[in-house]
């Protein structure tokens, strides 16, 4: 009750006293920071200010070299067949395919898609020889070894001439292998080797098609569907 | 033209503008620079914290949000730098509130100080510790008891009452 007024009295008091201490204050002579501690300061807010805008810039690129790593591995991932196997590691009588070490330029340029294309068919030829029993699977034309006649250097050029006939003798060296396929026996068929590159067992199956052994056919279309579930067959094989 | 707000100028310069810094630090470097100044009593070790203060403020420009009150904010980044100061460059005995008031200056060195400073100047350094840090936030900044307490780190009541004292003994000086 009474320490109301006395209180409104003391602060009325302050207010008073500290206007004129601030009065007093105020007429004094102002100390100012020297120019060079100024200039020092405001240096210092420009540096941080370059130093904050570089870390940002290095964050993106960060970032960015990052984005690009993911998109390339998720890239290289999705180019890869699902289900299809593992391209042989090591050499093949002296044909060795190093496709991981092969970049997309050099899978693409046009002396790489036909070496590509001559050494495929010398791969299901040697493959074969190498699971039919000997005297069984004879090949009706016999090439040049591979490594001599139709395999050149990645790097050396091709000519026209050359490509064409070398992809010719390749085209007639598939043929031949598949209709010597069906003079080839059960135990050939049924061999435990791994499982065969699904073109070639497609082959194999349509060359079993055509010579009517549809027993054998229908163990092997079994096998194969076991082997590569999602691998899309011919027409002619899936009816 | 509205002029800008020293909040408005402090995102802005977080925000990478140089400009609302010169601005910035053109209102509030003379009254930063005595309240550290009359705090520590010499222009070398002003100097010091007073740039100090700056760098840590410039430091700090990403955590400050524009709803906090920006002189309140830099008072208290000043404030907590002159403490440190006085932490590390002397035993923490001293630090007690009852052991704080201005020692003031040796006999020789007094004649000097005498012509040198007012009167006023005298009685500011001669208060304790913490009713000369809550008069030159009000003297210097301009800073209410509200700005003061959060400076301090103290409640308002607490703040008022040492302003109040201060005051009180500064009269007092002034009338002798």
């Amino acid at each position: 009750m009474t320490s109301e007024p006395r209180d409104q009295k003391q602060d009325a008091e302050f207010e008073q006293n500290l206007e004129s201490v601030s009065a007093a204050w105020n007429e004094l002579e102002k100390a100012e920071p020297p120019d060079l501690l100024d200039q020092a300061v405001l240096n210092t807010a420009q540096r941080e200010l370059e130093t904050g805008r570089k870390r940002r810039s290095l964050r993106w690129a960060g970032a960015l070299a990052t984005a690009s790593i993911v998109v390339i591995a998720l890239g290289i991932v999705v180019q890869q067949e699902p289900g299809a196997p593992a391209p042989p590691s090591g050499p093949v009588n002296g044909i060795k395919l190093d496709h991981d070490s092969m970049s997309p330029e050099k899978k693409e340029s046009p002396g790489n898609i036909a070496r590509e294309n001559e050494i495929q068919p010398q791969l299901k030829k040697q493959r074969m020889e190498q699971t039919a029993p000997p005297g069984e699977f004879r090949p009706k034309r016999s090439a040049a070894p591979a490594s001599e006649a139709t395999l050149a250097p990645a790097a050396s050029p091709v000519s026209s001439a050359t490509l064409s006939s070398s992809l010719e003798e390749a085209r007639e060296e598939a043929l031949g292998e598949t209709d010597s396929l069906a003079d080839a026996p059960d135990d050939f068929l049924q061999s435990p080797e791994p499982a065969p590159d699904p073109e070639t067992w497609i082959e194999r199956m349509l060359a079993l098609k055509v010579s009517k052994q549809d027993e054998i056919l229908q163990k092997e279309l079994a096998k194969f569907r076991l082997a590569y579930p999602e691998y899309p067959l011919p027409a002619d094989l899936s009816k | 033209m509205r002029e800008r707000t020293d909040e408005a100028l402090m995102k802005a310069y977080a925000n990478g503008n140089m400009e609302a810094f010169r601005l910035l630090y053109e209102r509030h470097r003379g009254p930063l620079y005595r309240y550290v100044l009359r705090r520590v009593g010499d222009a070398a070790t002003a100097n010091d914290l007073y740039q100090g203060s700056w760098e840590k403020i410039i430091k700090a420009r990403g955590s400050y949000s524009a709803s906090a009150p920006f002189q309140a904010w830099m008072y208290r980044i000043a404030h907590n730098h002159v403490i440190d100061y006085f932490r590390k460059s002397r035993p923490a005995s001293e630090l007690l509130p009852e052991n704080m008031a201005s020692e003031g200056p040796g006999p020789d060195a007094a004649l000097t100080e005498l012509k040198r400073s007012s009167d006023l100047h005298r009685a500011v350094d001669s208060l304790p510790f913490e009713q000369k840090d809550a008069l030159l936030l009000k003297l210097e900044a301009g800073l209410d008891l509200q700005a003061i307490a959060e400076v301090t780190g103290v409640n308002p009541e607490t703040a008022k009452s040492r302003l109040r004292y201060a005051v009180a003994k500064l009269k007092n000086i002034l009338r002798e």
